[in-house]
């Protein structure tokens, strides 16, 4: 019997001690690196993870951009749903480097442009289809501009990482100066040009395009007032056959139109799929004004408002209007108005599911090609009839008319450089309200402090064309400097 | 373990002898199921003992000359041991010729060596003051007191027993020097944080290793639950019915927790339960029934007055004046959630045994109701010891504890920004104009004035949020004397557990409006086993006297969880109980979990003349959490103890009963920190394309093959003195530690990708020096005892690598505190980190003068700490810390006749709380209600300097007027108990019967102006300590008791 214990005691002790396996991880319900890109289905999945990032509603697009891009503008102000004091102060012009809105998007556009970095680092080393791998990085590396492109904007100079990051070596990056920044942009954005798929199967509805690296192009070099390459690559996607204005302004930001000749590129929602990709409209409808059929009243939040100015700005006749705002809706339960908010998004088969609309956020749209080519064209030859026409089939549009054919009504003539300049500002803000469009425009056409001190702000000072680097940001990273007049 | 049940190895175990031509692996399997047959075998062979003499006798006190049940008699010399029975009577037939020698013992009693040369005797026992001769238990082993050599405090179960509590760690509550207890929620079944000696790390859990009977258990309260509840989760430690614990032992230095080696650095809770006795069997009946009051609630505005502030803060007429006068008192949404809640416990106890064989088993039932409305916590649980000495050689025995706990929790607290707002929060900050139901009955769904949350009798009330959790912990040993001395021990057992949560938010309340309806269900199965296998070694040899202890032990874990969501049901009938009904399937979330440790143990215990005690120790742990290139980690410690007392100069000075002073260093670790941390794990992602859902991988983190233990160095002096015949005992120790290569979460620059990486860096220290006594007062017809004990300890933050400072993110709560809390070198861990206010602008003259020049008269006023001119980010500074300066706790025990009164104390002082609920309640918005200070908001009349201007503007600064002193006194508990007398008891033919009254938390006194100085809102988190955050409150508790002794 004590042989047994004792020999027992023996065996164990020598069963397990031998057995190194014993203390090797093997996580059994998490991926890991090592075992990772190997196959076509790997790359795949390492591209749709920086496609992932862009449609994180609160973090990228459209909330984190719209509370930097659109709420501190005349287009946007707080609502009664909003509870975060430091919303309150980007609309009011007192936000500083602790900033918990500015922290969410510096993140997430960080951390996608890191997992668009993994693909574009990982891709090249795996066997498969040598027109489809080229493809993919392309598509990582659109990803990454679009980002950079907006982070060199509201920022200026920023950390300019174009490598996944495994170790602590070497992880404090410094400021790249902006115009590194938009050497980066440009060059990813042209490798786009020739490598991305000039028009998407319908598999691959959703992914980025030739037409889209060359539209965002357009738009950088637009941003640098490179003016000629602007208005080069705007022509060019003007020219391709298969984007163009729909006749319905309504019609483009319909759920069940949402793939359309209008849109360059876009970012996809889908409710009911059970992954978080649905689209919410839940911050800017309504709060408890609006009954549904079934009791209740629709459960928005009435975060996210547009000014009544800009409600009032709109021109008599301008069927933009009414999709950009409601007043008044019925779902099922009753007719009932409320002040304006914003419907240009907007699913009505989710009324009862707020975070499950299913629809397309525009980044490029063709309507945005037109008045870019415009404003090209205008600040190198002043107002000329190509010019006018770009802009004027957009306000055609606008007032339901049909897009080819002059019209005295709504058509633009006869003004200076700077009047058109003006009536472009203006038409891009009726054109693109509540598509994160306003902030930036301001800034580069230089009239946002101007248009802020007119609605009556007295905070706004000149250095706030960028926001500050987050200040944790350069707590941890002391190679990081700050914008002007920001605390140092 | 079910091979044991098999009939056929039952009634044949010869057949299996080891047949040497059977393969290897054969062989082990037999010897495997063999651990559980030998017993059987093993008790065939007793031979037929020779009868020399008969003994009859009884063991009475001393004093009282009551008879005394279960005392052991023993004859000298052999092997031959019996107990005393409901008469306190004793047998022996033995093979001793008179006279011989019998040493009786029984606990709390001194031991008696009596020569007998007939029978019948009656052997008196002396009450013993002496705790020193008591056995206490230590890491794989047990020890006398007096033999200590490392800094060990000992609980008992008389002393565990005096305030009924829920868990065992609510029990240690001022009880033992250098245990601080903080509750992570008032709610029944909440849990509790421990630091023993102060925290030692950073990221790393820095809760004590629980040993449960053998079997250890790290509390991290999140790692049991299957996450789907929102709000504090339910205590781990509440599978253990604290009525069934006899012996609680705190390991508090190196020398006593390095055999704990990686798990020993946040000290160790030894958790011993109740064995049977041999002699009479007994049966006990204890309950208790009480009722809970809320301790305190919060003074808020009354409709009147809210609308005054609302028309204040928005500068416009929002209600008028007769709609004003209209709205009177409105309601006080604390009396709606609030509640007399019952709180009620049956335990029923049967335990014995013989010379061969002894039990304990236990039922238990506990029900208790929460204050707020919808909270409560119930425990079913059973416990069965069982020990049998099948020779002389061989003992073999198990235990088992079985629970089910668990409840519906209501979410206090607000756990996000917008929108989630807790009940007890939105009971403070909701419209007191609103009614709670409207007139056709429905709830008023949400506040009206800007800041959205919901009703909080309807979230309350409508909520499903219930997890409950099995648990059975098991453990079989057996134990063999190889030769005199030597003695081996092999145990297996197991920790099964499974929890099972679910959460429901219906239509009717905010949170389940906008989705029709939301439900949750999650499952977390989670499995431990552990083989650990010693050998130890007892020799005296003229004055050396020697224990020697070898082990080898193996550890594994596996934990699996499954969580399901769905939203958009028809209807609100099915709750969570039907997931699929709901329009919208969210993804299931699968994670398995695993981590497993091995480890090589070691300890010798030398004592020269019973004067100088050595102990070394050492433990070899390899983990699987840390990186290939560092699995494994030694963790060395040595003590010394001098027993001055034995000598002869102490001897002469006639003063102490016993001296002795103590010696130790050591090294011990901490792994407490996820699995798969050095891995470069991939996190999963999804997106829409070509109008499908597609999934993508990406880095979930920035790996390191480096990762190793935290480990932490401590050196302890200490001095245990007794006087008066051991009558006061007193303790002493100082100690410092300190803890390098911390597993720190050092915060990356987001533009890598991530925001933090673990790495190995920084060190931090623990100083501290600990008092505690003990003092049988009086003993004669008024019998008084005394504890008392004090800690003070220093916590510093030594060096974080390259990083200067570690920030703490935003806090709960709508105001969205950011970074109340900074870590850097030189300063404690907890130090709060803001701006110094000063006051309230009263004119405009004041602004004018001032840094802030957009102020306006009624603003706060900062101070501008670097005179800049301007107030930013920069005029910071450290301005108080969550950590007390000292606390401890103090218990009285008064007896006379068959009355017993007794009472105990516990104290915090010296540290801040950020009181967040307040900083929100005394912000005069008018989109919330605010606390009856925003009575006295500054106006041009009213020149308050403590409360600014109504105004809607939310934008405030963190500073030093959001802390409050969090220094209190508690009287913990009262208890008047009385006890039958023996001859009414004799009649009733009962053993004993007592009855009492106790009240708990029956005063605090403190400045502290929230529900609970003692709350903790971010649990065990070592970071965030010291913030209140509408806690759920503090109650008051009256219970009456009945004990019953068959």
């Amino acid at each position: 019997m004590k042989n047994l214990l004792i020999l027992l005691f023996v065996l164990t002790s020598v069963l397990f001690s031998s057995c190194k396996k014993f203390l090797e991880e093997v996580p059994s319900s998490v991926l890991v690196a090592e075992n990772f890109y190997k196959t076509d289905a790997d790359a795949e999945a390492g591209v749709t993870a920086a496609y992932d990032g862009l449609n994180n509603q609160t973090d990228i697009y459209f909330r984190g951009i719209y509370l930097l891009a659109e709420l501190p503008t005349d287009n946007a102000e707080t609502g009664q749903g909003v509870a975060n004091a430091f919303i309150f102060a980007i609309d009011g012009y007192t936000y500083g480097p602790v900033n918990d809105r500015i922290y969410v998007l510096y993140t997430a556009l960080y951390k996608t442009i890191a997992n668009a970095n993994v693909a574009i680092d990982k891709i090249p080393a795996i066997e498969m289809d040598a027109a489809k791998k080229k493809r993919l990085i392309a598509e990582a590396k659109y990803i990454r501009a679009l980002l950079y492109f907006n982070l060199v904007r509201l920022f200026g100079d920023v950390p300019l990482v174009l490598h996944p990051v495994t170790s602590l070596d070497g992880v404090n990056e410094p400021r790249a100066a902006a115009a590194k920044v938009y050497e980066q942009i440009v060059a990813d954005l042209k490798a786009g040009e020739t490598d991305l798929d000039a028009l998407n199967t319908t598999a691959n509805l959703g992914r980025a395009t030739q037409a889209a690296a060359t539209g965002l192009l357009a738009k950088v070099y637009l941003t640098l007032k490179d003016y000629p390459n602007a208005a080069l690559k705007a022509k060019q996607v003007l020219d391709n056959p298969q984007f163009g204005l729909l006749d319905s302004y309504f019609n483009i930001f319909t759920p069940d139109n949402r793939f359309n000749k209008e849109l360059i590129f876009a970012i996809q929602n889908k409710g009911l799929t059970g992954t978080g990709n649905g689209f919410s409209m839940a911050l800017y409808l309504p709060r408890a004004t609006i009954p549904l059929a079934g009791g209740g009243t629709v459960a928005g939040n009435s975060a996210d408002v547009p000014t009544v100015e800009f409600y009032n700005s709109f021109k008599a006749g301008d069927l933009r209007k009414d999709r950009t705002f409601f007043t008044q809706y019925n779902a099922g339960g009753g007719l009932v108005t409320f002040r304006p908010h914003w419907y240009k998004y907007f699913d009505p088969s989710a009324i009862t599911n707020l975070g499950e609309a299913t629809l397309n956020f525009p980044v490029l749209r063709y309507a945005d090609m037109l008045l870019t080519y415009a404003e090209a064209i205008n600040e190198t030859s002043g107002p000329t009839a190509e010019a006018y026409e770009a802009v004027n089939k957009v306000r055609r549009r606008a007032y339901g008319l049909a897009i080819a054919s002059p019209s005295a009504a709504a058509d633009l003539s006869g003004l200076s450089k700077a009047g058109f300049q003006d009536a472009l500002l203006n038409e891009r803000r009726w054109e693109f309200g509540f598509e994160n469009q306003r902030w930036f425009d301001l800034v580069r056409t230089g009239k946002l402090v101007p248009v802020m001190r007119a609605t009556g702000n007295t905070l706004i000072q000149d250095y706030h064309v960028l926001f500050p680097i987050p200040q944790r940001e350069r707590d941890v990273n002391k190679s990081l400097t700050q914008n002007d007049g920001y605390p140092k | 373990m079910t091979n044991i049940q098999n009939a056929g190895w039952l009634s044949s175990p010869h057949v299996q002898y080891i047949d040497k031509k059977k393969p290897l692996r054969q062989h082990v399997l037999n010897v495997l199921l063999l651990l559980f047959i030998i017993p059987f075998a093993a008790g065939a062979q007793q031979t037929q003992p020779l009868i020399n003499s008969s003994l009859k006798g009884t063991v009475i006190d001393a004093k009282t000359k009551e008879t005394l049940i279960g005392a052991i008699v023993h004859i000298q010399g052999t092997t031959h041991e019996v107990s005393t029975d409901k008469s306190g009577s004793f047998s022996f037939v033995t093979g001793q010729k008179f006279p011989y020698t019998l040493t009786v013992s029984f606990i709390g009693y001194e031991k008696a060596t009596v020569v007998v040369d007939q029978s019948p005797v009656v052997i008196s026992l002396k009450e013993s003051f002496n705790q020193l001769n008591d056995v206490i238990v230590v890491g794989y082993g047990t020890q006398k007191k007096a033999d200590l050599t490392g800094a060990i405090a000992s609980i008992s179960e008389s002393e565990f027993k005096k305030t009924p509590v829920t868990s065992l760690d609510n029990g240690l509550r001022g009880r033992a020097s250098g245990v601080q207890v903080t509750s992570t929620s008032n709610q029944p079944g909440g849990g509790t944080s421990i630091r023993i000696r102060g925290s030692n790390s950073v990221n790393t859990g820095s809760e004590p290793l629980y040993v449960i009977d053998g079997f250890p258990i790290y509390n991290d309260n999140n790692s049991f639950s299957s996450g789907v509840i929102s709000g504090p989760k339910t205590n781990a430690l509440a599978l253990i019915n604290p009525n069934d614990i006899v012996s609680i032992e705190v390991l508090k230095d190196a020398s006593a927790t390095a055999i704990y080696g990686s798990r020993g650095a946040n000290g160790v809770v030894l958790v011993t339960s109740k064995k049977g006795q041999a002699g009479a069997d007994k049966i006990e009946f204890n309950s208790y029934v009480g009722i809970q009051k809320v301790a305190k609630t919060i003074p808020v505005l009354n409709a009147t007055d809210f609308a005054k502030l609302v028309n204040e803060a928005n500068g416009s007429k929002i209600y008028t004046d007769q709609q004003i006068a209209s709205f009177g008192e409105g309601i006080n949404w604390q009396n709606e959630i609030f509640r007399d809640a019952p709180v009620q416990n049956y335990q029923l106890g049967v335990s014995g045994g013989d010379q061969k064989t002894k039990y304990a088993v236990s039922l238990n039932y506990f029900d208790q109701e929460g204050v707020v409305i919808h909270s409560g916590f119930k425990r079913y649980s059973a416990r069965f010891n069982f020990e049998k000495k099948l020779t002389d050689q061989l003992t073999f025995g198990s235990t088992v504890t079985s629970s089910r706990t668990g409840g519906n929790q209501v979410l206090s607290a607000t756990s996000g920004g917008e929108g989630t707002i807790g009940v007890v929060a939105a009971a403070l900050a909701f419209s007191p104009i609103l009614p709670v139901r409207n007139a056709s009955g429905a709830y008023t769904l949400e506040n009206d004035r800007g800041i959205p949350m919901g009703n909080p009798v309807a979230t309350a009330n409508e909520i499903t949020n219930e997890s409950f959790t099995n648990r059975t912990l098991a453990n079989v040993f057996a134990e063999l004397k190889l030769v005199k001395g030597l003695a081996l021990r092999s145990s297996v057992g197991a920790d099964l557990l499974n929890n099972k949560e679910k959460y429901y938010a219906p239509r009717t309340v905010l949170a389940g409006y906008t989705v029709q309806g939301l439900g949750r269900v999650g499952s977390l199965n989670s499995n431990s086993w552990l083989n650990e296998n010693t050998l130890s070694y007892t020799n005296t040899l003229g004055k050396h006297s020697l224990n020697a202890l070898a082990g080898f032990t193996i550890q594994k874990n596996k934990s699996e969880s499954i969580i399901s969501s769905a939203s958009g049901f028809v209807n609100d009938n099915l709750k969570a109980d039907n997931l699929g009904s709901g329009a919208v399937i969210n993804s299931p979330v699968t994670a398995v979990n695993s981590f497993s440790l091995m480890s090589y143990l070691g300890r010798v215990n030398y004592a020269y003349a019973n004067k100088y005690l050595l102990t070394l120790t050492a433990r070899v742990d390899g983990s699987s959490k840390f990186g290939a290139n560092n699995k494994y980690g030694f963790f060395p410690s040595g003590s010394l103890a001098w027993k001055l007392s034995e000598e002869d100069f102490i001897k002469q000075l006639d003063v102490f009963s016993a001296l002795k002073l103590r010696g130790s260093y050591g090294k011990t670790g901490n792994q407490e920190i996820a699995s798969y941390q050095s891995l470069a794990g991939l996190t999963s992602f999804s997106y829409i394309i070509g109008d499908k859902v597609v999934k993508g991988f990406a880095p979930g983190n920035i790996p390191n093959p480096d990762l190793k233990w935290e480990s932490t160095a401590q050196t302890d002096i200490g001095l245990d003195a007794g006087f008066f015949n051991n009558r006061l005992n007193v303790t002493v120790d100082a100690y410092y530690k300190k803890t390098t290569n911390m597993l720190l979460f050092i915060n990356v620059p987001w533009s890598t990708g991530f925001s933090s990486a673990l790495q190995n860096i920084g060190s931090l220290e623990n100083k501290g020096l600990e008092l505690s006594l003990n003092a049988n007062i009086l003993d004669k017809g008024l019998k008084w005892n005394a504890n008392f004990n004090i800690s003070w300890n220093k916590n510093k933050v030594l060096d974080l690598g390259s990083v200067s400072q570690i920030l703490t993110g935003e806090i709960n709560g709508y105001l969205k505190i950011s970074d109340p809390i900074v870590i850097q070198p030189g300063q404690p861990l907890g130090s709060f980190y803001g701006y110094v206010s000063e006051g309230i602008f009263q004119n405009t003259a004041e602004v004018a003068a001032s840094a802030q020049k957009t102020a306006v008269p009624g603003d706060r006023r900062y101070a501008d700490l670097n005179g800049d001119g301007k107030i930013d980010a920069s005029d910071r500074k450290f301005i108080g810390n969550a950590q007390p300066k000292f606390f401890g706790g103090m218990s009285h025990d008064f007896a006379y006749k068959s009355f017993d009164l007794g009472f105990s104390v516990n104290w915090v002082y010296g540290n801040e709380i950020l009181n967040s609920t307040r900083a929100e309640l005394d912000l005069p918005t008018g989109q919330k209600n605010s606390s009856q200070r925003v009575l006295n908001r500054w106006t041009a009349t009213n020149p308050s300097n403590t409360i600014q201007r109504a105004s809607l503007n939310r934008a405030f600064l963190f500073s030093d007027a959001l802390l409050e002193d969090g220094s209190y006194l508690r009287l913990n508990t009262v208890t008047l108990g009385y006890h039958l007398p023996a001859k009414v008891v004799k009649a009733l033919r009962i053993s004993n019967l007592k009855v009492y009254a106790s009240a708990l938390n029956l005063l605090t006194i403190t400045h502290y102006t929230g529900y609970d100085p003692e709350s903790n809102q971010s649990g065990q988190n070592n970071i965030l300590r010291g913030i209140d955050s509408d806690s759920y409150p503090n109650a008051r508790t009256f219970l009456l008791g009945l004990n019953v002794g068959f």
